[in-house]
């Protein structure tokens, strides 16, 4: 296994001293594991973790307890992150806000190939990032531009081929498609399916968007109030889903066809307040099965068929 | 008919040079249809849609004709305009918190609707939204009615702008993505909503959607718009079961479906609208283009019953 | 290898030249700045010299500004001063921005008790009275133009220190830099190459205020002493040395007093303009 995550835990704390204490619970002890060229996908509405997950394992954002296993190595015990990051790379949801605006492409994409010393000239740098950009679909003639002269999902692409620029064996994607058009959303995808193939790189595939996540990912977790609900491939998790909340959100997705009509079984409610979230199974109040037991014990994540996971009392 | 736009054209100066944000645009709406116009980002649909009820900005440039009630719009002045909305016609945005004055309460903002455009009391104006907020399921309408926006949830300050929208009883609602900013499963309360309010108002609608799913869900009707035009209408069975435009067709399978399936992908990007491509302006991205796609504009025919597609290759098919 | 320059920044280069206050000041602070280091050519006299003889002259056609208490030209004096303005100014600015940057960049990139004791200290100074500061200052270290140059320096400094600090907070929060650390960017990297360039619009802008202020300021101590110290031509100094001829020799401080007045209005209005090109969310 590439990346193994354990007991993983993130509580912001705010207030304090005068104000009123408050803990914000965004990642509240998960666990999971992502294999050498798989895609997980982590499924969750606002408010589930899902994004803190993603930054957490890379570090960018500490975690408040739990351990990181990368490739055997423990990242949160590490001294010094730096040369790690040459393994793992992010792609943001949006590609603009996530590049420097005063950066020509040849240095958005070349620095983490300086940094890492992969390259021992700035012409021998050019020469990468214009690969680089001629794999991810875009001519190599623009290496000296800046992003804003791109259109969204060209400087998506660029994204991409900034995170591929070190060689990583591991890629955080976080809603890398939530910002474009539904024409380029599909290139975008194919492209990064093309990649995986082609260099063996896992995904951590992060959206809220069902069928996204359907296309793209072997296996999938879905997220709830910082908990993993359930777990499972994505044969199964769409083919037989168990936990209320999997299947509330399948129920939930519309899809174009000509008899379609606004969803009749629907989740009731909205996601809770990670500051305070509800006792027992977080789902409880806007659950259809849910009773007294579920409002006191919190249900465990357990495994109900060959890898196939759910954190509920009533399956 | 209750809304009549015929050629419409919207545009705007920039730096760059003119935008045709909307491009000949033409297209009707019966009481009590609901029409989904969907398009990709620069489509001119949320134009198309501000230009209904006068909201665009001073700088745009409006020709053609817009008719609602037997009044042309584009021609009316800014207090003729301000009596019909916000009464005879109205409007939900995407992101509810730049529509609510966060100042004010809940109760202020609806009883204020009421008083500009119906007069009368404070008492009638209060039990009329108190009822409203009942009829979009907001539980305890009345601590909503006292409540600032930023103490709801994104789905409640939603509901709260669709029983506004509703209460003076219109004859047409505009709803500019109103379920985009949501959770997938808050998206599908308020669809559900919205679907039940439907049945029980006399009111038309106009929903501007990105998501086809959700033009399926909620139009009678489904348009399609492309840089700035309407390429493919039809009824929602028509255009979800028999898409003619290649457009909407590329659309259709670029989108990813839980059911699962490949998708793939329309080539290129959506183009710029100050320089569109000439002649037919999907051109450059269709697979079925020929040279007469890139010289001669094809025109919206009418090829089936209600069914209207812009697309030489299609007419020229003999397919219908 | 010659780069073109980017559509962006051609764009902002046509919205300067066509902003109006751009323009005027513009062309004030170039007149003003070739007027200070072209001063030896151009000036027709000595400035420094005079003849007792020609004292208080009316503007004639030998002096066309006429002539101070000493029988100096005060035409040259004008233009020579220019180039103490220039001096005092650009030097006192030039400091106050590095030190400020570095200081007000490193405090809000670090943060922590660093930050806090750096805003409480910058606080503090921004609580005197811009004179109040310079003439503090200019007391302990005495006159001279070195000393004007410290001192007018000193109060500019936690005017550069805050908005550094304010716009590298807001860069800071941009998800660039998190990006930034991903690809493994060290911290001395992300300084420079991120948080700065992100950074410097405000300053920029800034820097042409607070040279406008500068040199008002620097006047001002002149005027009460503390500055440069005769014979070097300097505005302030020379309508000090007018105060007793007030009304009998007026010339005497008119002219100094409308340079001063333009070249302060010319840096004023190219600050202002260059707020407008520089930073679109003030646009309506």
């Amino acid at each position: 296994m590439l990346l193994v995550v354990e007991d993983l835990v993130k509580h912001y704390i705010s207030g304090g001293f005068l104000r009123k204490k408050e803990v914000v619970r965004a990642v509240d002890g998960i666990s999971f594991s992502v294999n050498a060229g798989e895609t997980l996908g982590l499924v969750g509405e606002s408010g589930s973790g899902k994004t803190t997950v993603g930054k957490t394992v890379l570090r960018l954002i500490e975690p408040t307890s739990g351990r990181i296993l990368f490739d055997g190595r423990d990242v949160t015990a590490v001294k010094d992150i730096r040369p790690l990051r040459k393994e793992m790379q992010i792609v943001y949801q949006d590609p603009m806000s996530s590049m420097n605006p005063r950066m020509r492409i040849a240095d958005i994409v070349g620095r983490p190939l300086q940094i890492h010393g992969m390259v021992s000239s700035r012409r021998e740098r050019d020469e990468m990032v214009r690969r680089l950009l001629e794999r991810v679909g875009l001519s190599g003639d623009h290496l000296y531009r800046y992003p804003h002269e791109f259109s969204g999902g060209q400087r998506q692409r660029i994204a991409i081929a900034r995170a591929l620029a070190p060689e990583p064996k591991f890629i955080v994607l976080d809603e890398p498609t939530s910002a474009l058009d539904v024409s380029v959303q599909a290139q975008i995808l194919k492209l990064l399916k093309s990649l995986q193939e082609e260099r063996g790189i896992a995904y951590l595939f992060i959206s809220h968007d069902l069928a996204v996540v359907r296309n793209i990912s072997h296996r999938v977790a879905v997220m709830y109030a910082g908990k993993i609900v359930e777990m499972a491939s994505v044969e199964e998790i769409f083919g037989n889903p168990m936990h209320p909340y999997t299947k509330g959100l399948l129920a939930s997705v519309l899809e174009p066809s000509p008899n379609a009509k606004a969803p009749d079984e629907i989740l009731p409610g909205e996601p809770p307040d990670p500051r305070n979230p509800p006792s027992g199974c977080r789902f409880h109040p806007r659950c259809p099965l849910a009773d007294e037991r579920c409002a006191e014990e919190e249900p465990a994540l357990m495994e109900v068929g060959s890898g196939h996971w759910v954190a509920c009392h009533k399956v | 008919m209750l809304l009549e736009v015929h050629d419409l054209r919207v545009s705007y100066h920039t730096d760059e040079g003119t935008v045709k944000a909307v491009d000949s645009v033409t297209l009707s709406l019966g009481r009590r249809e609901t029409l989904a116009i969907v398009g990709e980002s620069g489509s001119g649909k949320s134009t198309l849609a501000l230009s209904i009820i006068g909201l665009l900005p001073k700088t745009a440039r409006v020709d053609g004709s817009i008719r609602f009630l037997n009044k042309e719009l584009t021609s009316l002045r800014e207090e003729e305009f301000r009596r019909l909305r916000g009464d005879r016609i109205t409007i939900v945005f995407q992101e509810p918190m730049t529509a609510l004055n966060p100042v004010f309460t809940i109760g202020k903002f609806m009883r204020d609707i009421y008083l500009t455009h119906r007069g009368g009391t404070e008492k009638d104006a209060l039990s009329l939204a108190r009822e409203w907020l009942g009829k979009v399921k907001v539980p305890g309408p009345e601590k909503v009615l006292s409540s600032y926006p930023h103490e709801l949830s994104g789905g409640m300050r939603q509901r709260v702008l669709i029983a506004s929208s509703l209460m003076l009883e219109p004859d047409l609602v505009i709803m500019d993505e109103p379920t985009s900013a949501l959770d997938v499963s808050v998206q599908a309360q308020i669809l559900r909503l919205i679907a039940e309010l439907k049945s029980q108002v006399e009111a038309s609608f106009i929903f501007i959607t990105h998501n086809l799913g959700v033009a399926a869900a909620v139009g009678d009707r489904v348009a399609v718009m492309y840089a700035g035009k309407i390429v493919e209408m039809a009824s929602k069975e028509e255009i979800f079961s028999n898409p003619m435009h290649p457009y909407t067709q590329g659309l259709l399978r670029a989108v990813p479906k839980v059911s699962g399936g490949e998708v793939e992908p329309i080539p290129g990007s959506v183009p710029s609208l100050v320089n569109p491509p000439s002649g037919c302006r999907f051109h450059p991205r269709c697979p079925l283009a020929d040279e007469r796609c890139a010289e001669e504009e094809p025109a919206l025919m009418e090829v089936g019953s209600g069914h209207w597609v812009a697309c030489h290759r299609v007419s020229g098919s003999g397919r219908w | 290898m010659l780069v073109e320059l980017d559509p962006s920044t051609k764009k902002t280069l046509r919205k300067a030249l066509r902003n109006r206050n751009i323009r005027v000041g513009g062309i004030i602070v170039a007149t003003f700045v070739l007027m200070g280091l072209l001063a030896p050519f151009i000036a027709p006299y000595d400035p420094t010299k005079g003849n007792l003889r020609d004292s208080l002259l009316p503007p004639c056609s030998k002096y066309p500004f006429g002539t101070d208490f000493a029988g100096r030209d005060i035409l040259s004096r004008v233009i020579w001063g220019a180039r103490t303005s220039l001096i005092v100014s650009t030097v006192s600015v030039f400091i106050a921005v590095i030190a400020g940057v570095l200081v007000g960049g490193l405090s809000a990139y670090v943060g922590g008790w660093i930050d806090e004791v750096v805003t409480r200290i910058v606080d503090v100074m921004l609580s005197f009275p811009d004179i109040l500061l310079a003439l503090f200052v200019a007391a302990i270290v005495g006159p001279g133009l070195e000393n004007v140059i410290v001192a007018v320096a000193l109060y500019n400094f936690p005017q550069f220190v805050r908005i550094m600090r304010g716009s590298a907070l807001q860069a800071k929060e941009m998800e660039f830099v998190e990006a930034a650390r991903a690809i493994g960017e060290s911290n001395a990297s992300i300084f420079a190459r991120y948080l700065l360039p992100n950074s410097l619009a405000p300053i920029v802008v800034h820097a042409t205020l607070r040279t406008a202020a500068s040199i008002l300021t620097a006047a001002g101590l002149s005027f009460l002493g503390l500055g440069v110290q005769p014979p070097i031509p300097e505005w302030g100094q020379m309508m000090s040395d007018a105060r007793t001829y007030l009304v009998t020799a007026p010339h005497v401080w008119i002219f100094p007093g409308i340079a001063l007045f333009i070249t302060v209005l010319g840096f004023n209005l190219l600050g202002d303009g260059l707020n407008d090109v520089l930073n679109p969310k003030m646009e309506v």
